[in-house]
């Protein structure tokens, strides 16, 4: 950000006066460049989501709306946005008209240190890794503050089970990456990506070491609960809460929290391919020989190919594993995760010193 | 980016940082008080940012943010009557907690005027994560292990008191 500031700068000497203005006008852009981003991405995985589970379950999926059903998911923005606004009698109408923002607030901000090429970063901050697990936990606010104000005990059952989820989860999601900022020697996200430079992918993290080899499924498995994916999608599981803390939403609030759920499932193949699977080192290398500008856009498609797979993964997972039992994912969490994360970080431990 | 925006930016967290505080404490709705709440711990940690501490601006959001103000907003819905509380506890004497309020706004004003205040230097902000663990393992150590013993004991003891007693036949 500070690169693209400094060089409107000197290209634009007329600019140099206006300091203030410009950082003012830069920020504004870059900022509703991100909200676009994330509403496309999303938008578009809503789509993905229901082509791939209607493949499992040999159906056909959106087919009718305009170019075969590809533009669907605009369509059904649309619609949520021209819905009428319902406001039920009782809820705390702050809190309630709040909350969706606070739900978007967590998905939103990971955006910012997110390396989608060498060059293409919004901010390399030098935490940007703690900064993701930070700003990424702030979703659960929104979810909890959504579950109080609807009124509604099915919401607030929902709410509460979210965020008992989301903060028993957080230990060992963050205990997972720990191995891979030890071995990058850096908490900036462009840093560790960098550290995993090498030929077809034999210098990404998950393969240079068996216990991080482990601490990704235990990252990918706590990822999956952070974000309330079915198996673990308690907080709105239909068969016993109606619809968990967005019971009582409708309209573009509803979307508000698709919007950051679907956020969320990028955000989280893409953190996974970030921190284990190379970010956006280019497949197969530069052994390719393709010409100085092309290398910036292999490495675009490389981080958005492996993206992809890993988002196709989580949808295939939701749509063939059935849901687990309150009891089993905080089994699974303390029983289980912590403690392979807690003997992942010490192996990489030893491992380096010895 | 340079001095305006640095200004602005930290007045503009000071006011929310104050009235949002101010809200958690006036208000009589517990819920909102503790939602009020985000918006206090979330400015302390831009305060933290435009201090050039991005390492303890981060941790603040994880811990506070994340942990500490999730945990609150838990045991608040957990409870039984959240609506029409009032939040006035008739048994304290206004006289005391006046005498007790008066003492404490000496205290940290002498302390704002006794210090010297570090004045940050330059505008660009320096990484300090490195030298924050450097220091740790080297000149603190002591006191960062016996921090990390009280954590410890602090935990085996709430593990404890909440553990329920499984009786042997």
């Amino acid at each position: 950000m500070l690169q693209l500031f400094n060089w409107l700068i000197k290209t634009f000497p007329s600019l140099a006066s206006h300091q203030e203005l410009t950082a003012f006008v830069l920020f504004i852009i870059l900022g509703l460049l991100v909200l676009t981003f994330a509403a496309v991405v999303a938008g578009s995985l809503t789509y993905f989501e229901r082509k791939v589970a209607a493949r499992i379950q040999s159906r056909m999926g959106p087919i009718e709306i305009g170019l075969g059903g590809y533009i669907q998911w605009v369509a059904d923005a649309i619609k949520l946005l021209l819905k009428e606004d319902i406001i039920p009698e009782n809820v705390d109408k702050i809190l309630f008209r709040l909350a969706p923002y606070f739900a978007f607030l967590g998905a939103g901000l990971t955006y910012l240190v997110l390396p989608f090429s060498e060059k293409l970063i919004l901010a390399d901050l030098n935490v940007g890794v703690l900064y993701f697990l930070a700003v990424s936990s702030i979703t659960v606010i929104g979810i909890l503050m959504a579950g109080w104000a609807s009124y509604n005990k099915w919401s607030l059952i929902g709410g509460i089970r979210s965020a008992a989820q989301i903060v028993s989860y957080e230990i060992p999601s963050a205990l997972a990456v720990l191995p891979v900022v030890l071995y990058a020697g850096s908490l900036s996200t462009q840093d560790v990506v960098r550290a995993q430079a090498g030929w077809a992918g034999f210098h990404w993290m998950i393969f240079q070491n068996p216990f991080i080899f482990i601490s990704f499924f235990v990252f990918f498995i706590s990822m999956l609960a952070e974000n309330n994916r079915i198996p673990f999608d308690l907080p709105e599981a239909e068969s016993e809460l109606v619809a968990g803390y967005n019971t009582e939403y409708s309209g573009m609030r509803f979307a508000m929290f698709f919007l950051a759920e679907y956020s969320n499932v990028f955000i989280l193949s893409a953190f996974a391919v970030t921190l284990f699977l190379g970010g956006w080192q280019p497949l197969f290398g530069l052994s390719l020989k393709i010409p100085g500008t092309a290398v910036d856009l292999w490495k675009l498609f490389s981080f958005f190919f492996k993206t992809s797979i890993m988002v196709f993964l989580v949808l295939t997972i939701r749509w063939t594993l059935p849901r687990v039992r309150i009891d089993q994912l905080m089994g699974l969490c303390w029983k289980y995760l912590v403690p392979i994360a807690f003997f992942d970080l010490f192996g990489v431990m030893f491992w380096m010193v010895l | 980016m340079n001095g305006f925006w640095v200004n602005f930016f930290f007045i503009l967290l000071s006011l929310t940082a104050i009235l949002s505080a101010l809200y958690v404490v006036l208000t009589n709705n517990l819920v909102r008080a503790a939602f009020a709440l985000f918006f206090t711990l979330f400015s302390v940690a831009g305060l933290y940012a435009i201090l050039s501490a991005d390492f303890i601006a981060v941790v603040q959001v994880m811990i506070y943010v994340g942990g500490i103000l999730v945990l609150i907003i838990f045991g608040i819905l957990l409870t039984r009557t959240v609506f029409d509380m009032s939040l006035y506890d008739k048994k304290m004497s206004k006289f005391w907690a006046g005498v007790i309020v008066v003492i404490m706004a000496l205290i940290f004003l002498k302390v704002i005027f006794g210090t010297d205040w570090l004045v940050r230097s330059g505008t660009t902000i320096q990484p300090v994560t490195a030298r924050l663990g450097n220091i740790f393992l080297s000149r603190y150590l002591l006191p960062f292990e016996v921090a990390s013993v009280l954590l410890l004991v602090a935990i085996v003891g709430a593990l404890f008191i909440a553990r329920r007693e499984v009786k042997k036949r």
